[in-house]
């Protein structure tokens, strides 16, 4: 180790005489980043600025993300209005659910084309999975987006932009970052440590080109849990084996290259991404041995092995010096693989190795379209195609049987789309859209949308936004197969994409005020977002009885929120609040209750800048209320009825100091995130009579962890 | 300035490396114990048999080859070639010398006996673990580190017992006498009917097969034709409500049988519609689950009359006009006689009445519906006991007494029933992810010729996790 550490150090002895003159520039970037109206890209046609965009886009800035110093997109969501991060701590994954719809609703791109996931491309994504090391924004557009991005695309959209430029000719930048896990930290086996480096080229005017690595060791977090060696030889099923959360290291490897010249640029972006997930069994089996009255405790443990690859090649650019196209290919992989195997506790060794893939998928996605077809001011046109030739795998479809556990699933779905953008006058501008969905599988589906934006005097802008997005069948909606004498529950291949449609108000005004550094932007917004045919299990047979997923239900959701920031001098404050209903139209139960159930949701960020010091204070601030659902239950007669079930409130509340050392060239944060210790929040349901009949208890964080993160720059 | 930077970056990679480089904080030494003992702590002579294989169990692989030597004591028996007893292999100035191979999980030997004892002598031989000798392992014995075998018949003193009802798809029912430390396996599917050998006049169902019987409103067996009874098919399942009344009542009562006692008045049997069941399960299902039921075997109808001691089977596929006919007697010393449709004869199931005293099998049970009514429906890992042959039990919870010191005098002769449920399913939870034997209890259980045992359930599952791998010890208490 120390000849290594040696050799290293020299390297970078070398390197850093190499690091020249460090000037303001990156002051001025961070001044650039902060202050400019951020351009967004989701939904348009050509980067446009977020006040001329008719898609109402909300931005997490790079900034917002360096303060949160996240790691993954699981690590800076948890702060956005609508938005809720449902983690699976027992299979180390989390989820985005968005209006109260889970992560299958919700479709996740990077740069604009959906990545690969468990049931589709853009589609049940494992957010701790999308790294944000090369990442210039993040944009979010709530309601529906079929025509923009076709199927899934129904509660919203999260587009990932990545960052394609530098401005030095060589820009080298290594980090650490150090978490606790709630209070657990160690050098080795309890924290959380990150690496990476990033070194990026301008080998030209017009070349660019950079690679990534990072390596995320997230040891897992024991809480009460005891371990991978822990048995209690009085009761092997204490459940106290294991983690509370899996352990899983993942690494990451990007490469970017760049071209830019006049109208035309185009980019290359590759990345492998590779993960492993240790799930420790929480319970042991003892394996007593009467006669020698010992013990041969074994855990039945799985690793989970994912894989995944991802190509995408884009060019932009004018044909006839008027068209603009933008034209992208993706060539993407995901590969799940699992490996159970039976852990001798005592001899720590492994037998009964059983390794398979239970979840791939691999396909084809191409975009293309064509904009400014008219030559006029008054009416742009633009039309598209897409492609997405997608085939997966999925396991886990039916216990009994192994041979039928694991189904495929191919589709191919092409599309074409084309809108309109209408100047009917100087205030008001509308955009009729309109995709058709041809599908290898399902029948065909079209997706609609109408935006509207008016601009009142004195700046007021009053957008109103509707959009459908179909949603398709999951795998296990689809195939599920659990069929024996005690048993009788069934997929359905039959099935139909769920309609998923969506309206949204915006009434939006900023205030400048003369003479002063003060600005003030407020926004009003209300919606209205239903997703009908919702597929759901239903008893298709009393007798004897028989379930099977059926195009059924209807869900709905409407809701206002308010959003406000505010600008001072080096001071910025935002503060949003949102009030929301769900309601569940349950078609095939004999009891009724589709009343609207009430939550709300409140979200402040307030940061300062200290300049001459070089560093950021900044909080984040969340608050999730009450969520209330009907659940059936049986009461004391065994008859069926609806119990309201509460699952409390709770909050995140993260802070975080920022501060440039050395020209900017070391960056420190320091932070903790879920201060007010947010581990499980408790869900019980009230009885018809007012008396509580059960409650359980929602793991929804590790409770407060504490971050360092060191960055080095190097740029020459 | 310089060295700032030359510190931060060192600690950057001082830091990098430390965390590839190790990976782990601490390493527990490891266990690498070896306990022999045997397997159980008496055994005896059965019947006429003059052979005894004694077990000799690991408490895990062996790691190394090694030798276990075994001493042994006698009250009035002695060894050698022209006396009482022999081993295999022989004993070398009173040691028996057994070697170890590595990576078996037990050893055994042999004894032979070559005299008989009356049956008011006090013969035995007590055997012991004296020395084991492991390479490079700390060895020892523990637990039954001696043996003691009987020479005249007695009851078994208890020991473990792993019934081997064949894993996931639970292929077998194995019938066990607790007394003679022995097991009798059965196919599930090889029989369908059991005709009483009491003094009544009762047939049962294979439960363990998911069969159903329904009465229909004819006596004449050939002018049934399928579509006369497609309309009673679909309650004769599980999960349907209703659907207990075409199954034996699951506790054993003889006069619970789904089909009515046979009268000597002819016209007072009806012809049943048989659901035959399913075939053994062949589907490998996830660690932990089970596939018992395969292939659905189909429906005959079928009468049952009395010929004066006998029964007389008719039967017939549903759309036969004709129909077979079989003459089943009683079977004296057995609970049932036994008729297979496949054989379309009597076949041998159970063991002798009095030779056995629980069936591990899969069997069909009733249950209240979530929506409230009763229904059939099928378990696995079963434990019946032989109410017919008298054999009671109870449950005891490790609340009111521990099992260990549990004796004799503890037990509650006004607590025993005659049930076949008593055990049951009650012994372990299958739902995942806490699939286990519930360690809180035990029972007590009372054959026909007056032993008391004790029994604690200890798995259910193998090491892998996989179902139908039960395991069982129990204790002599008078």
């Amino acid at each position: 180790m120390n000849k290594k550490t040696a050799f290293i150090t020299g390297i970078l002895l070398s390197l850093q005489t190499l690091t020249f003159a460090q000037a303001n520039i990156q002051d001025t970037i961070n001044n650039w980043q902060e202050e400019l109206k951020p351009v967004v890209l989701t939904g348009q046609y050509n980067p446009q600025s977020v006040d001329k965009s008719i898609v109402e886009v909300d931005v997490l800035t790079q900034v917002d993300i360096k303060r949160m110093a996240g790691n993954t997109l699981g690590d800076v969501l948890n702060q956005t209005l609508n938005l809720s991060i449902i983690p699976n701590a027992g299979e180390g994954r989390s989820g985005i659910e968005q209006f109260g719809f889970n992560s299958e609703y919700i479709k996740i791109l990077v740069d604009g084309v959906p990545i690969v996931g468990d049931e589709g491309f853009g589609n049940a994504i494992d957010i701790t999975q999308i790294n944000l090391d090369d990442i210039q924004q993040i944009e979010i557009v709530e309601g529906a987006m079929g025509v923009q991005y076709g199927s899934n695309a129904v509660t919203g959209v999260v587009n990932i932009i990545t960052n394609k430029k530098s401005f030095y000719k060589w820009h080298i930048t290594p980090y650490i970052q150090e978490e606790t896990i709630g209070n657990e930290y160690g050098w080795f086996d309890e924290g959380r440590h990150i690496q990476s480096i990033k070194v990026g080229h301008n080998i030209s005017d017009n070349w660019y080109a950079d690679i990534i690595y990072t390596r995320n060791d997230f040891k897992g977090f024991l809480n009460n849990n005891q371990g991978k060696e822990y048995y209690n030889p009085d009761n092997g099923n204490d459940g106290l084996r294991g983690y509370e959360w899996l352990p899983k290291v993942q690494n990451t490897t990007k490469a970017l290259v760049n071209y830019d010249k006049n109208d035309f640029s185009a980019f290359y972006k590759f990345e492998y991404f590779d993960e492993q997930t240790e799930k420790y069994a929480k319970n042991v089996h003892l394996n007593p041995n009467p006669a020698t009255q010992t013990l041969n405790p074994t855990a039945n443990d799985v690793l989970f092995r994912t894989k995944r690859l991802y190509h995408h090649a884009n060019a932009t650019g004018k044909l006839f010096k008027k068209l603009n196209y933008n034209i992208s290919a993706s060539y993407q992989e995901q590969i799940r693989n699992q490996e159970s195997f039976t852990y001798y506790l005592h001899s720590k060794t492994k037998s009964n190795i059983d390794r398979f893939d239970y979840n791939t998928r691999k396909g084809f996605f191409s975009r293309g379209t064509l904009s400014n077809l008219l030559d006029s001011d008054i009416i742009q046109m633009a039309i598209g195609y897409e492609i997405n030739a997608d085939k997966g795998s999925a396991s886990g479809l039916s216990e009994q049987n192994s041979g039928t556990d694991t189904q495929d699933k191919e589709i191919n779905t092409y599309s074409g789309f084309a809108s309109a953008e209408i100047n009917a006058s100087n205030r008001l501008t509308f955009s009729p859209g309109v995709r058709y969905i041809h599908s290898s599988v399902f029948d065909d589906q079209i997706a609609l949308s109408l935006s509207s934006k008016y601009v009142f005097n004195n700046d007021y802008q009053l957008r109103a936004i509707i959009g459908t997005s179909p949603k398709i069948p999951n795998f296990e909606e689809l195939y599920f197969y659990m069929v024996d004498s005690n048993h009788d529950v069934r997929g359905n291949e039959n099935l139909s994409p769920e309609k998923g449609k969506s309206i949204f108000l915006h009434f939006k005004k900023p205030f400048f005020f003369k003479n002063s550094d003060f600005t003030y932007e407020t926004k009003l917004s209300g919606w209205y977002l239903d997703v009908d045919d919702k597929i759901d299990l239903i008893i298709v047979n009393d007798s004897p009885l028989a379930y099977q997923f059926n195009n059924i239900d209807l869900y709905r959701t409407w809701g206002v929120a308010l959003r406000n920031k505010i600008l001072y001098k080096h001071f910025t404050a935002n503060l949003g609040v949102s009030y929301s209903g769900e309601s569940k139209v349950l078609n095939s139960s004999d009891i009724k209750n589709d009343k609207y159930l009430y939550s709300i949701q409140v979200n402040t960020q307030l940061s300062y800048r200290i300049p001459r010091w070089n560093t950021t204070f900044s909080t984040y601030f969340k608050y999730n209320g009450a969520q209330y659902q009907f659940v059936q239950q049986l009461d004391e007669n065994g008859e069926q009825y609806f119990a309201k079930q509460k699952q409390d409130g709770f909050a995140w509340l993260d802070a975080s100091i920022r501060k440039d050392f050395l020209n900017n060239k070391l960056e420190v944060s320091l932070g903790a995130r879920n201060i007010l210790n947010v581990k499980d929040i408790k869900t019980a349901s009230s009885g018809g009579a007012g008396h509580n009949t059960a409650s359980n208890s929602l793991l929804l964080g590790y409770g407060s962890s504490y971050f360092l993160k060191l960055l080095y720059n190097i740029n020459f | 300035m310089r060295t700032t930077r030359f510190y931060i970056l060192s600690f950057f990679i001082l830091s990098c490396f430390g965390f590839i480089s190790c990976s782990s904080d601490d390493n527990t030494a490891n266990n690498n114990e070896f306990v022999v003992a045997f397997k159980h702590s008496s055994e005896n002579f059965l019947d006429d048999s003059t052979e005894l294989t004694i077990e000799l169990v690991y408490s895990s692989e062996a790691p190394e080859i090694g030798n276990i030597d075994i001493t042994y004591t006698t009250e009035n028996l002695t060894y050698g070639e022209s006396n009482d007893f022999v081993t295999n292999p022989l004993a070398a100035e009173g040691i028996i010398s057994i070697p170890v191979i590595q990576g078996t999980s037990g050893t055994s030997f042999e004894l032979t006996k070559l005299t008989e004892a009356l049956p008011n002598e006090e013969k035995s031989i007590t055997f012991s673990i004296s020395n084991i000798d492991i390479a490079n392992t700390e060895a020892y014995t523990q637990g039954n580190t001696t043996t003691q075998v009987f020479y005249n018949p007695t009851a078994s003193l208890g020991g473990t017992l792993s019934p081997e009802i064949g894993g996931p798809n639970e292929p077998n029912q194995v019938y066990l006498s607790l007394s003679r430390k022995e097991e009798t396996l059965v196919k599930r599917d090889t029989w369908d009917l059991g005709f009483y050998s009491g003094n009544d006049f009762r047939v049962k169902l294979n439960s363990s097969i998911y069969m159903f019987v329904a009465a229909l409103d004819q006596t004449d067996i050939d002018n049934v034709r399928e579509t006369d009874v497609n309309h009673l098919k679909s309650g004769m399942d599980f999960l349907v409500e209703g659907s207990d009344i075409y199954v034996d009542n699951p506790n054993g009562d003889i006069n619970g049988t789904a089909i009515q006692a046979i009268s000597e008045n002819e016209e007072e049997n009806p012809v049943y519609l048989l659901k035959l069941g399913h075939k053994i399960g062949t589907e490998t299902p996830s660690a932990g689950g089970v596939a018992v039921a395969g292939e659905e075997r189909g429906y005959k109808k079928i009468r049952i009359l009395r010929q004066g001691e006998d029964y007389i089977l008719q039967y017939a596929d549903l759309n036969s006009t004709s129909h077979q006919e079989i003459t089943i007697s009683k079977n004296s010393g057995f609970n049932f006689n036994f008729f297979s449709f496949d054989t379309e004869n009597i076949v041998s199931v159970e063991p002798e009445k009095t030779n056995w005293d629980l069936n591990f099998t899969v069997k069909t049970e009733t249950q209240e519906l979530p929506e409230g009514g009763q229904t059939a429906y099928g378990f696995s890992d079963y434990v019946e006991t032989n109410t017919l042959g008298n054999v009671k039990a109870y449950r005891v919870s490790t609340d009111d007494f521990d099992y260990d010191s549990y004796s004799i005098a503890d037990v509650d002769e006004n607590e025993f029933v005659l049930n076949q449920r008593v055990i049951g399913s009650s012994w372990r939870e299958v739902t995942p992810p806490d699939r286990e034997v519930f360690s809180n209890i035990f029972y007590v259980l009372k054959d026909a010729n007056e032993n008391y045992y004790k029994i604690k359930f200890i798995s259910f599952l193998n090491e892998n996790g996989v179902r139908g791998y039960p395991e069982f010890k129990y204790e002599l208490l008078n």
